[in-house]
């Protein structure tokens, strides 16, 4: 396997090893088999309650955090399950979390919308549109303060865009510098509204400017360009030199909710999309350039169904939380 | 991370309840390199009820950070600020404007360690100037103490002293736990003494301001102030009142409250803040189903603020909110067995 | 045993006559006793439901008083919504309750009367029937003040049973017979409940009694070293019944079948040693309860004594405080009585009678008289609960512990 080096090679290649690819498009699948595996759990029973799947949107998520230091932070949104694997966090501990066991990230108390891994830097889903965007501010602040190097990458999606608590935050991390990287992963939709009917100009990332911040809109579902634009964002951010804003475009092949039943879309478009998975055009990207073959490909599947499966059923086995504790952990006991 | 050790506090000096609430501030944001305070005008201006004073001169602007007109995002990135390592203070201009922040203050700080199952903390302060007097009229003078103090997750006091201002905020800082305070308005410049150097006042400890034996009156904030005052009248017509100064909403100091109903056998809740579905309702709905309920010798009793928003003219604003006379009325009432 | 129903055993007045307030109207037949039911009030008796046999129901209307110039009509309800009295088959207010029993007053709120929890606490307290008390709240509610008013200026009673009137003996009629000069003392609260309870007791506990005596010198040496610390720092001494009745708790954990008390069905085995200490009072006699006295230190045991007397002597103990008790020691030794045997308080099932201890003679090893202080002890025991055997043993751990005293240290 050889890796030409060119002017035009493509920007993933010339960053990142063979093995950091191939742990990248592994990582893409897990995401695929949690969520595929996670729906599967709900519609027997096994998960109550509902979940956002982002199934079609795995690119844009390792994509994001492949640029990362271990120790830099993440805040996610509802729709969290792949920030939080490609955070780097162990699927078996989401799913105990997603089966309500005190084995889970949380201990059965926050479930999938507040999926968090904080020792991997995932500071957590949150079931608030924008709930998390001034939190990652917040973590930007700190890491300025108390001069730890980190940088935030704040996810959140196109609905977000229009609460006040996102330009509230924008402005405020403009203003102090703050090593904070926005990703708008727009997946076209906020729950049902088009962004067409909700945001009142064509791209988010043109919201950039008035913040005073750089802005560029990708194609989150090309490995290459995503990587590329938060790569750049997170040195800005880490020399600093403040905030950026990123616009990941990406789509959702899953309804907003398991109560979706997805009215304001059409087949035609969600099969257009799903014809074009990201997945299987970082895997032919891959091949193509030598990185591994078709057969590697399908063993890393093989691998990822297997972790999958042993992950389940580690939740199914795990115990249930303790009744009479239902209050603990509201407060912080202060250990003498 | 820098730590003085702090001198043992010594020789108390008269104060202002705001000198010692700057006083808290100083002391935490010399000793604690974590601590930050956020909010509007409260650099170079000094803080919209001077509070925070020359504090930016000293510590700079990194520090004593003044936020543009964003409560929810300010509140916000006080969260995550406390979430990941800091210990930020944030400063409400006035706590009407915790409307603003409900999401990040409710949805957020409360909830946070619970929902990660216990994996973090938020050790956050947030300040809020409150209560009326000033005629600052409905959307600047509200008592919202209640809203925060039905959420677990939070705790929430209001000091009624200089000496509990400081010692109170200090606990706050300390807390690794999210902590509402509630100043009000009107006890800025009033005076007490105050320790020098660093001490803290429990949170969760109710105070007896004044012993008695006829009646106990729960009080808050400036009504403990106003209570005190009617005892003394009261005193004066042979009724024995003691009063209760709360000083913390949540958690609310169950025992002050029960062992001294059971010596009063009486209970009068005196409250600024709108009387239904407040503070009170919850201590007496706390006394009668405790055993203290064995103890009654008259109905239990509530003073409020009435049912409307607080109104621009003077007398209509004081008449809003229970007064001496009214606390004088009602007891008396109570003891006569008049009610 | 709740009353729920009683017999009408007779009326003592008729229809249409006047009844005057506290006149034995009927009497009513309960399990144990018939009683006689007094009338609530002054007015002409109408409208009577209930006749000789009528087996009625509690808190059922049997008849009407109508006040002077009150119209005569029969009323609808017999809720006490009418201008008369409801005379109601209520077996609480004036009538005996068997002891250690509660008994089910009823609830009617004739004329409306309400009263806080402090009042109807006080009232148990001070045994005094709520109903009978006039409020002065509003709307007529009773509060603590009124009850303080009504009551008596009398040490608080033993226990919230109700006593019964009447037993008397012909005592008065023969001394007027005979011309003797006499004072009459009215029966206070106090004494009233002491001698039914006892009555009670004597009457229906098959009573047994074993003595035992008890070479004390060990013990008195204890005391005495024990008293030689506590004077050294300035803390109260202890008193040779406090020893006694830390050996009583620790025989009671030693033998726990002789902790227990009679109930019917079932006997209560306790779990702790809850001792009665028979304190005398002004007008009569209290026995406060060391609660669990077999996890307390005889320091602790001895303040306790010291304060629950205290506060026995000043009328200011708890219902809780002389209630609950599973065994009672009396100690008459300090009158200089030599033993005695004491009457059990119900519902407990043994009480220990102390007396003074004395110096004699006993044989020693070799036959030659040596000098011993000798304390006899009488055990009372309930048959029902504790047989001859079993008190022997309680007894035999306690004689034990007693002349070895070094083992009340041990737990």
């Amino acid at each position: 396997m050889t890796k030409q080096k060119t002017q035009n090679e493509p920007f993933a290649l010339k960053k990142y090893s063979s093995q950091q690819l191939k742990d990248a498009l592994r990582k893409m699948y897990l995401i695929r088999k949690f969520e595929e595996g996670a729906e599967n759990c709900y519609t027997r029973g096994l998960i109550h309650g509902t979940m956002h799947l982002s199934i079609g949107q795995e690119t844009s998520a390792v994509g994001s955090c492949m640029p990362l230091a271990a120790d830099d932070q993440i805040t996610s949104t509802h729709r969290g399950h792949g920030h939080c694997v490609a955070k780097g966090a162990d699927v078996a501990r989401m799913f105990a979390e997603f089966f309500g066991k005190e084995t889970g990230y949380c201990k059965g108390r926050g479930g999938s919308m507040h999926i968090a891994d904080v020792e991997k830097g995932n500071l957590g889903a949150n079931g608030i549109v924008a709930g998390g965007i001034p939190i990652a501010v917040g973590a930007a602040l700190t890491s300025k303060r108390l001069n730890t190097g980190k940088v935030i990458l704040c996810f959140f999606g196109d609905g977000a865009n229009n609460e006040g608590a996102f330009h509230e935050s924008l402005n405020m991390a403009s203003i102090w510098k703050l090593p904070v990287v926005f990703i708008c992963e727009n997946n076209k939709y906020g729950m049902s509204t088009s962004i067409e009917r909700s945001t009142s100009i064509k791209n988010i990332s043109d919201r950039a400017a008035s913040y005073s911040m750089p802005g560029v809109t990708v194609d989150g579902n090309d490995f290459n360009s995503i990587t590329q634009a938060v790569d750049t964002a997170v040195e800005h951010a880490r020399n600093g030199n403040g905030p950026s804003l990123i616009e990941s475009l990406t789509y959702r092949w899953r309804g907003h909710s398991k109560s979706d039943r997805n009215r304001y879309r059409t087949k035609e478009e969600i099969n257009e999309w799903i014809e074009r998975d990201p997945i299987v055009r970082f895997s032919s990207f891959l091949i193509e350039n030598s990185v591994l073959d078709a057969k590697d490909v399908k063993e890393i599947e093989a691998s990822v169904e297997a972790e999958i499966e042993s992950a389940i059923e580690f939740a199914r086995l795990s115990p249930d939380p303790i009744m009479s504790e239902v209050s603990r952990d509201v407060y912080t006991e202060i250990k003498a | 991370m820098s730590m003085e050790t702090s001198a043992l506090a010594s020789d108390p000096i008269e104060m202002s309840y705001s000198e010692a609430i700057k006083d808290a501030l100083d002391i935490a944001l010399k000793s604690d390199e974590r601590v930050i305070l956020m909010g509007e005008d409260i650099g170079v201006y000094g803080g919209a009820f001077q509070v925070t004073g020359d504090l930016v001169h000293t510590y700079g602007e990194e520090r004593v950070m003044d936020t543009p007109i964003s409560e929810l995002g300010g509140a916000g990135i006080a969260v995550g600020a406390a979430l990941t390592g800091l210990r930020p203070i944030f400063e409400f201009q006035f706590s009407d404007f915790a409307t603003l922040a409900m999401e990040q203050i409710v949805n957020q700080a409360a909830k946070v360690r619970y929902m990660l199952g216990g994996n973090v903390s938020v050790p956050l302060v947030m300040r809020f100037p409150a209560g009326s007097g000033t005629g600052a009229a409905a959307q600047h003078s509200q008592s919202l103490e209640a809203w925060l103090a039905h959420v677990p997750g939070l705790k929430v006091i209001q000091p009624t002293t200089p000496h509990d201002a400081k010692g109170m905020l200090l606990a706050a800082i300390d807390d690794p736990d999210p902590v509402m305070i509630f100043e009000h308005k009107l006890l800025y410049k009033t005076k007490g003494m105050v320790p020098q150097g660093r001490y803290t006042v429990p949170i969760g400890q109710a105070h007896i301001a004044r012993s008695g034996t006829d009646i106990t009156i729960v009080a808050t904030s400036i009504m403990v102030h106003k209570s005190l005052a009617a005892a003394e009248e009261l005193a004066a017509s042979g009724i024995s009142a003691e009063v209760i100064d709360l000083r913390t909403i949540r958690p609310i100091d169950r025992d002050t409250i029960l062992a001294s109903v059971e010596k009063t056998s009486r209970l009068i809740c005196v409250y600024e803040a709108v009387k239904t579905l407040g503070i009170g309702a919850e201590i007496s709905a706390m006394v009668a189903e405790s055993h203290a309920f064995d103890f009654l010798d008259a109905p239990i009793m509530r003073l409020g603020g009435s049912e409307n928003p607080i109104p621009y003219n003077p007398e209509l604003e004081k008449a809003s909110v229970p007064q001496i006379a009214d606390i004088i009325k009602n007891v008396t009432n109570l003891v006569k067995g008049k009610t | 045993m709740d009353m729920s129903s009683g017999t009408i055993a007779g009326w003592h007045k008729a229809e249409g006559e006047i009844v005057a307030k506290g006149e034995a109207l009927f009497d009513i037949e309960t399990d144990k006793a018939t009683m006689e039911v007094e009338s609530p009030g002054t007015g002409t008796l109408h409208f009577v439901s209930a006749k000789n046999g009528d087996i009625i129901p509690i808190g059922q209307t049997v008849g009407w008083l109508f006040a002077e110039g009150e119209q005569v009509v029969q009323p609808t309800g017999s809720d006490g919504k009418g201008n008369g009295f409801d005379t109601v088959a209520d077996a609480g207010s004036k009538t005996e309750a068997p002891a250690a029993e509660k008994t089910k007053i009823a609830s009617s709120t004739a004329g409306g009367k309400r009263a806080t929890p402090l009042a109807r606490r006080v009232a148990k307290r001070l045994n005094l029937d709520i109903h009978s008390i006039n409020g002065s709240g509003p709307r007529g509610r009773i509060v603590c003040a009124d009850v303080k008013e009504a009551a008596e200026v009398d040490p608080p009673s033993l226990l919230s049973e109700t006593i019964k009137s009447g037993d008397k003996t012909g005592a008065q009629k023969t001394a007027d017979d005979l011309g003797l000069a006499y004072t009459k003392v009215p029966v206070t609260r106090m004494r009233s409940v002491i001698a039914s309870r006892l009555t009670e007791s004597k009457n229906t506990v098959p009573h047994f009694y074993l003595n035992a005596d008890l070479e004390i010198d060990a013990l008195l040496t204890m005391r005495a070293q024990i008293n030689l610390v506590l004077e050294n720092s300035g803390s109260k001494r202890v008193s040779v019944n406090d020893l006694l009745i830390k050996a009583s708790a620790a025989a009671l954990t030693a033998v726990p079948e002789a902790n227990a008390s009679w109930d019917g069905d079932n006997i209560i085995k306790y779990e702790g040693a809850h001792i009665s200490v028979a304190v005398s009072v002004d007008g009569g006699l209290i026995t406060p309860v060391v609660r669990d006295a077999q996890k307390k230190d005889i320091q602790t045991i001895s303040a306790e004594i010291g304060d629950l007397a205290a506060r026995a002597k000043t009328g200011k103990l708890s219902s809780q405080e002389y209630q609950g008790g599973s065994f009672s020691i009396s100690n008459l030794g300090m009158f200089g009585v030599k033993s005695f045997t004491a009457i059990i308080n119900p519902p407990q099932s043994m009480i220990l009678a102390v007396g003074q201890g004395t110096p004699q003679f006993i044989p020693d090893g070799e036959g030659k008289p040596k000098v011993v202080t000798v304390m006899c002890v009488t055990l009372s025991c309930d048959h029902r609960v504790v047989d001859g055997a079993l008190g022997a043993v309680w007894l035999k751990k306690f004689k034990e512990l007693v002349e070895n005293p070094a083992a009340l240290m041990l737990n």
